[in-house]
């Protein structure tokens, strides 16, 4: 499938990237956006973003695959450009948005993908595995936690006191990681110190841009207090990669301090065929290098 | 193969990814990394947006209205395995940060003369321009004041000629006439997010190819403390920039830069004649008209750097290694 160039010929053809389209599909009466680039007859990807991003986080990875396989990138609800039900008359839950995630997938007629999961991504990924494991041809795992080696003994306390702690003070301890300084300094320029001009200003001045009201912090703020059940919940997901052994690739970004590489390194207890490649690069691994990333993904995808 | 394939002159952004399987992976990585920097100028701290070899002729980018050099984030990619690409956030605009209003005179005077102490400050000694809607302004006074530093222009929907400028302009030019509070008040639906989406989508086929990512980003500059104003004093400015037209096509005719006009010719704000007219002061400009709206490299990013990269080829010098 792939196509090989010499090193002459490289420089006079390529496989042009197809253009993105940008839409909207209604799923149980809300409406999730959603990217999508490439021909559907080729093989989907199925890019699923993590925190405080959107499917934007993807725009330049996107056009790196488009030109050989089908991408499809959707914004969680409450995330982006998707609907935002009022949080107050809402419960946001992973279970909500693997809800969503579901009927997305189904409208849009999927019948076979590989799954790539940053962040939140995880947990709406891997439910979406439990519930359609038929249609799942890979896993791309970047900087995604289904092991508690990927989480350090403070960042598993600070779920659980997210997920005890309703109290005022515990809620405006949560309000205070949707805010500006969180965003920009304590993640996107968190892992890149000393070279922080590698880091696009676009990636935070759209997050914050969706981030912008009280209710659009409060919805995500009801994220972090229902982590802690995809905690509880990696021992299944563990379970079923160890029977089902889904052909994996792992790309993660060493520098980390959120997610630790040795949540990279602890797929390899259930999946021993795991390819594993330790990036130099941060949480947002695909915002540093996408092209780095879209290599190694096309190898994977070759061999599948 | 089901896929679609074109042949085409490589792009860095596709060829990174190809390169990787000729051996190259570092170099390529390298070409295509974006720099995101900052240069105190004067009272100004420019933001810019930069990549490509250090030693590769220079492409400067000027954005338009009322965007920033968030607007050549696909292109700069598309051109950084040959070129040194730079592209600066205007005053006013994005992460650059200038004087507020009263401190600073936000005209296209002050924008040109910031953004020409900022090629110095560079040290680009020649360069190519890329001017969109609002770079034009600035980059034709660069071009008239310098012309040594100029290798070639490409406009992309950027003005130089009264026969170019359209029906969207009339709210405007009303304020040009009749600088009354009431004509400045109505410029405010300009800055509205209905306004900011109408001028992407505008005179294009399939809206789907229009990322909200655009409009979503410049509504958060039109929405910062005190751009309003500064918008509307721009709007004002602008009659300058039409008294300056013939000044500029004298510039074409006596020094014949290199041209290329690369329009979207649905353009609510600029006529194809506008693109047209290029070639009566310069008769080997090139004029490629494509079927698509104002913010042309939205739909047609591909295209216009493919037509970009034949015209710098035949137009500016290489660098020796890559020829």
């Amino acid at each position: 499938m792939v196509v090989y160039f010499s090193a002459a010929a490289s420089a006079q053809e390529a496989v042009w990237p197809e253009k993105s389209h940008y839409r909207f599909q209604e799923v149980l009466g809300r409406k999730i956006f959603y990217r999508e680039a490439g021909d559907p007859k080729n093989p989907t990807i199925l890019l699923l973003h993590g925190y405080p991003s959107s499917s934007h986080t993807y725009r330049e990875l996107i056009p790196l695959l488009s030109g050989r396989y089908h991408v499809v990138a959707p914004d969680n609800l409450g995330a982006g450009y998707s609907d935002k039900p009022d949080p107050d008359q809402f419960a946001y839950t992973f279970d909500v948005l693997a809800d969503h995630t579901e009927a997305f997938v189904n409208a849009l007629g999927l019948s076979s993908y590989v799954l790539y999961m940053q962040d939140f991504g995880a947990p709406v990924g891997y439910r979406l595995m439990m519930r359609q494991p038929e249609k799942l041809r890979g896993l791309v795992v970047q900087n995604a936690n289904a092991y508690l080696d990927g989480l350090t003994e403070e960042r598993q306390r600070f779920f659980k006191e997210a997920h005890d702690d309703r109290s005022p003070k515990g809620v405006a301890r949560l309000m205070d990681f949707t805010g500006r300084t969180a965003v920009v300094d304590k993640q996107y320029l968190r892992d890149v110190k000393g070279r922080e001009d590698i880091m696009s200003p676009d990636g935070w001045t759209l997050d914050l841009a969706f981030l912008q009201s009280e209710k659009d912090r409060r919805i995500q703020v009801q994220l972090f207090q229902d982590y802690y059940n995809n905690l509880l919940a990696y021992p299944q997901w563990q379970a079923f990669l160890r029977k089902r052994q889904p052909p994996t690739l792992i790309v993660w970004g060493k520098n980390d301090p959120a997610f630790v590489p040795a949540g990279a390194m602890a797929y390899s207890r259930d999946l021993p065929k795991t390819e594993l490649h330790l990036l130099d690069a941060g949480h947002f691994a695909v915002e540093e290098m996408p092209a780095t990333i879209a290599r190694h993904i096309t190898r994977f995808m070759i061999g599948l | 193969m089901a896929h679609t394939r074109r042949t085409l002159r490589l792009s860095a952004l596709v060829g990174s990814l190809l390169m990787g399987f000729v051996s190259m992976p570092a170099i390529a990585e390298n070409l295509t990394q974006v720099h995101y920097r900052t240069e105190k100028v004067g009272e100004v701290e420019f933001f810019y947006r930069e990549a490509g070899p250090a030693d590769g002729p220079v492409i400067l980018l000027l954005h338009g209205y009322p965007t920033s050099s968030h607007m050549f984030r696909n292109l700069i990619p598309a051109l950084a395995d040959r070129y040194r690409v730079i592209a600066p956030d205007l005053p006013g605009f994005g992460s650059t940060k200038a004087a507020p209003r009263g401190q600073f005179a936000y005209t296209f005077d002050n924008l040109a003369k910031a953004t020409d102490a900022f090629t110095q400050a560079l040290k680009l000694e020649r360069y190519a321009l890329y001017v969109f809607d609002y770079g034009a302004p600035v980059g034709f006074r660069l071009a008239a004041a310098h012309p040594e530093r100029i290798t070639a222009i490409i406009s992309q929907n950027g003005n130089a000629y009264e026969e170019g400028l359209l029906d969207a302009w009339g709210p405007i030019q009303t304020y040009w006439h009749n600088p009354t509070p009431e004509n400045r008040g109505a410029l405010r639906e300009l800055l509205t997010p209905k306004t900011t989406r109408w001028q992407y989508v505008e005179g294009v086929k399939d809206a789907s190819l229009v990322s909200p990512d655009g409009p979503i980003h410049d509504q958060t500059i039109l929405d910062a403390p005190g751009a309003d104003e500064i918008q509307l004093d721009l709007f004002g400015d602008y009659k300058s920039n039409v008294a300056l037209y013939p000044a500029w096509q004298t510039y074409f005719r006596a020094q014949k830069p290199p041209l290329l006009a690369v329009w979207g010719r649905n353009d609510p704000f600029f006529s194809p004649k506008g693109a047209e007219a290029f070639k009566r002061d310069i008769p080997e400009a090139e004029v490629h008209l494509l079927d698509t709206g104002h913010f042309a490299l939205e739909t047609h990013g591909g295209e216009i750097a493919d037509i970009m990269r034949d015209f710098l080829a035949r137009n500016l010098p290489q660098r020796s290694s890559h020829e």
